[in-house]
């Protein structure tokens, strides 16, 4: 079942140099990799996706819900609920512990906190021993982690993940692209990656390019 | 968790905020000390004053007049003859006179000639014993026993004059025959006797000192006969016309002066406003200086985070919520710095308070939050929103797609 849904899409700076991107369709089972070059429209895809831009026309659906229908305040309600981000470079709570940078996702998205299920998460993850450190004492490759269990706490319906190979080796790019593919699917999320790496296409059978 | 995230934000970068905070801290601390000062002081001037229309006394200023003879924190202004004072106490718009007349002082606490009239008018319970009957024999106010241990049927000596190191008169024991109950009021601090007494007792000193003093001490002359001398009158009229006629026949006709209590310490008041409302402008600068502290940290700290606000926004988050939570870290900032200044002032005014009693025999207290502090707090609430106001729409407006974009 198709989970998110992308139809006619474009999108315009100012008036100017419209984007239009192609029609695809993302669900649990067949993951789905936006492929495109620097200055492709990629993360601004990804914040369309996502509802923290507003497509200039055509239209974005979750769950059959058109994004482009939601107030702004409802946009922000649903997308916490609906969807998780694990952004290009980690960013947290720098004040917070990596427990609660965690748990902050479902506390902004309105829902009880469950520090059991973080904690399970984490584990799943491997980055259990890390929960009562501060965000900067851990290492990138543990930031990215917890910033995967950030987004998927809440079990969202997509997630959306920006470049997250870009800056690895090998072995290290292998290990995401599963424990990404791993993870989505036990949570029940549809997950999409935009990304440039030609490394990671070849995990998926589902790759669209952006021009 | 909110409250944990915007704990957290405070702490995490502590400089900001402790400068905020110690900033609010003093200039809150200063107003609420100053009016409780200056509230305290009032009522305690103000209730002294009951019952008192008119304050006669010898010839000089009439506020030294007014605190010496009413509070007994200055020198009096010289004596008056018994003889003049009898000509005018018998106007029938007077209703009752108090004579007072100083002489020694008993441990720096002044010992008062006076009649039993002087202890009901400020409704003076006894903790135990009852009122002079006879010469030597004295009523002990409260403050005195406290810091003297005098109790009822001690014997004690007076000194000449107010100084410490003045001659003791050693022929004449006090008597201890009531102790006063305190009453917040002047009697607290005085030695009370009857005017026999000291005009027994300053007679008796001029022949004592009369052969050793008498060409080294000239000046000495007027007080050292005091017989037959009062220092002050007070007086309570049956109406306002009192106020209106008497003072004017004193102040022209005799070698006396009469003074309005009321007018004096208004004046002294007045001045004494000004000083304060100076002292006031002052603190209320640090208070504004610190409003713009907060407004900076929080500024400075929202460049910092407009990452993680973007983040909490792509969480779920709406901008509402983040606009009162930068706000609420203003709010917290301006409380915090509110407790701590209350708390200063009180210490402040605990300090004070040690130090007055051993000096000036005056006490403070009071610690509820008065109504002035409650506008005082407002206002400092007030600064701290204003403050966080031009932050928290910033919050508010953050372009998150930019800023996400940006990293």
């Amino acid at each position: 079942m198709n989970i998110i849904e992308s139809l006619n899409v474009s999108f315009s700076y100012n008036d100017a140099a419209v984007l239009s991107y192609p029609d695809f369709k993302c669900s649990v089972e067949a993951p789905l990799v936006i492929m495109g070059k620097s200055g492709s429209g990629k993360t601004t895809l990804l914040h369309i996706l996502a509802g923290i831009l507003r497509a200039s026309g055509g239209e974005v659906s979750i769950n059959s819900i058109k994004l482009n229908a939601l107030s702004p305040g409802q946009l922000d309600q649903f997308r916490g609920r609906n969807i998780g981000i694990v952004y290009q470079r980690a960013h947290f709570m720098a004040s917070l512990s990596v427990l609660d940078n965690i748990l902050l996702s479902q506390y902004f998205s309105g829902q009880p906190l469950k520090p059991t299920k973080a904690r399970d998460i984490a584990r799943q993850l491997n980055i259990e021993q890390l929960l009562d450190k501060k965000t900067m004492q851990i290492s990138q490759g543990e930031q990215q982690r917890v910033s995967i269990a950030r987004a998927l706490l809440p079990e969202p319906k997509v997630l959306l993940t920006d470049e997250p190979t870009s800056s690895l080796d090998d072995d290290s790019c292998l290990s995401v692209v599963h424990l990404l593919k791993e993870q989505s699917y036990r949570v029940g999320s549809a997950l999409i990656i935009v990304t440039h790496d030609e490394r990671v296409k070849k995990h998926f059978s589902n790759t669209i390019y952006l021009r | 968790m909110i409250l944990k995230i915007i704990f957290r934000n405070l702490v995490y970068k502590p400089l900001g905020t402790i400068l905020s905070i110690v900033l609010l801290m003093f200039g809150v601390g200063i107003i609420s000390m100053l009016l409780i000062l200056y509230q305290q002081a009032e009522d305690k001037f103000n209730n002294d004053l009951k019952n008192i229309d008119l304050v006669v006394g010898a010839k000089g200023s009439p506020l030294q007049l007014v605190l010496s003879a009413v509070y007994h924190i200055d020198a009096p202004t010289g004596n008056i003859l018994r003889s003049d004072a009898d000509k005018i106490i018998h106007d029938p718009l007077i209703e009752q006179v108090i004579p007072l007349a100083y002489g020694d002082s008993y441990k720096s606490f002044p010992i008062i000639g006076t009649d039993s009239d002087y202890l009901n008018m400020y409704e003076a319970v006894f903790k135990e014993g009852n009122v002079f009957t006879k010469e030597l024999e004295a009523v002990i106010g409260a403050n005195v026993a406290l810091s003297s241990g005098l109790k009822k049927g001690d014997l004690f000596l007076g000194t000449h004059g107010m100084g410490a190191k003045g001659h003791v008169h050693k022929e004449f024991q006090y008597k201890a025959v009531g102790i006063l109950m305190p009453s917040n009021t002047v009697l607290d601090n005085l030695v009370m006797t009857n005017i026999e007494t000291v005009w027994k007792i300053h007679q008796h000193q001029d022949k004592d000192d009369g052969d050793k003093e008498k060409q080294t001490n000239k000046l000495r002359a007027d007080t050292a006969k005091p017989e037959n001398e009062l220092t002050a009158l007070l007086i309570k009229f049956r109406s306002p016309m009192g106020l209106l006629t008497l003072p004017r026949i004193i102040n022209e006709t005799t070698n006396m002066q009469a003074a309005s209590p009321v007018l004096e310490i208004n004046r002294l008041f007045d001045l004494m406003g000004m000083g304060i409302t100076t002292i006031e402008a002052v603190a209320f600068a640090i208070i504004l200086i610190s409003g713009l502290s907060v407004f900076i940290s929080l500024y400075g700290r929202l460049q910092d985070r407009k990452y993680e606000l973007a983040l909490a926004r792509s969480m779920g988050s709406t901008r509402l919520r983040l606009f009162g939570m930068v706000l609420a870290e203003g709010l917290l900032l301006s409380f915090s710095g509110f407790l701590a200044g209350i708390a200063l002032g009180r210490a402040g005014l605990i300090l004070l308070d040690t130090y007055a009693v051993g000096k000036y025999h005056i006490k403070f207290s009071r610690w509820g939050l008065s109504r002035d502090e409650g506008w005082l707090f407002l206002v400092t609430i007030g600064i701290g929103i204003a403050a966080a106001l031009i932050p928290a729409i910033k919050a508010f407006q953050l372009n998150i797609s930019k800023t996400l974009a940006n990293d």
